[in-house]
């Protein structure tokens, strides 16, 4: 069990990473 | 009132770490579409490929992966958003619903740009007009929950989505949204349904004119010292 208070912070992070990947994809996807 | 850091419960880590996988995902599949959406749009906004007919436009490469990736990632990844956050409590259950608003706001967005320029000084009705309703189904959601932020319903119940574990001594981490309600005070006791009966004699009685309304009195507050007595 942890206490993640930080988890509001990183839940945004892990949002902003996200789009981050999909366009690496795409532009890897369009070739 | 609402405080929008507040110190967090305990969760197991598997749950926090599979709403952060949600909320990556959830916004991956996201921007996909979103730019899977423009590619098509850059060729018109239509293509077609194969099939019995001639290829009149082909599609943009990597687009209908981008589409199909998108649009299935967003039911797998909001599940999984869903029923990690529910695990968590504290309304995390409702995290996954913003990619409601995030979707429709940013194709919106798409549509009212290309609809606004994608012919120069001639505006798109056909785009403009999805735009502004897109935009209008991602505000709308949007104002409900901010409208909510001091609600004494919680968020998750508002959309019919579980509370989860509720808190014991602290309230969980929180979305922004008052969950101290989360935790229901027990109900009054009832009181018993012969004394109610009595009750509603005594009101007959007096509406009848048998008894005074200061018998009325006297002999409720006797029978609601019983009843207190009893419980």
């Amino acid at each position: 069990m942890i206490r993640p208070s930080w988890l509001p912070v990183a839940a945004i992070a892990s949002a902003i990473a996200g789009v981050l990947f999909a366009v690496w994809l795409f532009a890897v996807l369009a070739g | 009132m609402t405080s929008f850091l507040r110190q967090p419960q305990e969760a197991r880590l598997r749950d926090v770490l599979l709403v952060l996988v949600a909320a990556f995902g959830l916004s991956a599949c996201i921007a996909l579409i979103w730019l899977g959406m423009r590619a098509v749009m850059d060729i018109g906004g239509a293509c077609a490929e194969g099939g019995p007919f001639v290829p009149v436009q082909p599609c943009p490469a990597g687009a209908p992966a981008a589409l199909t990736l998108g649009m299935l990632g967003i039911f797998g990844f909001g599940a999984l958003g869903i029923w990690a956050g529910a695990q968590i409590g504290g309304g995390w259950a409702a995290l996954p619903l913003l990619a409601w608003p995030a979707l429709f706001g940013s194709l919106g967005w798409n549509f009212l740009e290309y609809g606004l320029t994608f012919e120069e000084g001639a505006i798109v009705w056909g785009w403009v007009i999805p735009g502004v309703i897109f935009i209008l189904m991602a505000v709308v959601p949007l104002w409900f929950v901010w409208s909510a932020r001091a609600s004494s319903v919680p968020i998750n119940a508002r959309f019919g989505l579980p509370a989860g574990r509720e808190a014991a001594t602290e309230p969980p981490p929180s979305l922004g949204w008052d969950t101290s309600h989360a935790v229901r005070e027990e109900p009054p006791p009832e009181a018993p349904s012969e004394a109610i009966d009595r009750l509603e004699r005594l009101a007959e009685l007096r509406r009848r004119g048998d008894i005074t309304n200061d018998e009325y009195e006297r002999f409720k507050q006797a029978l609601l010292r019983d009843v207190e007595r009893d419980t």
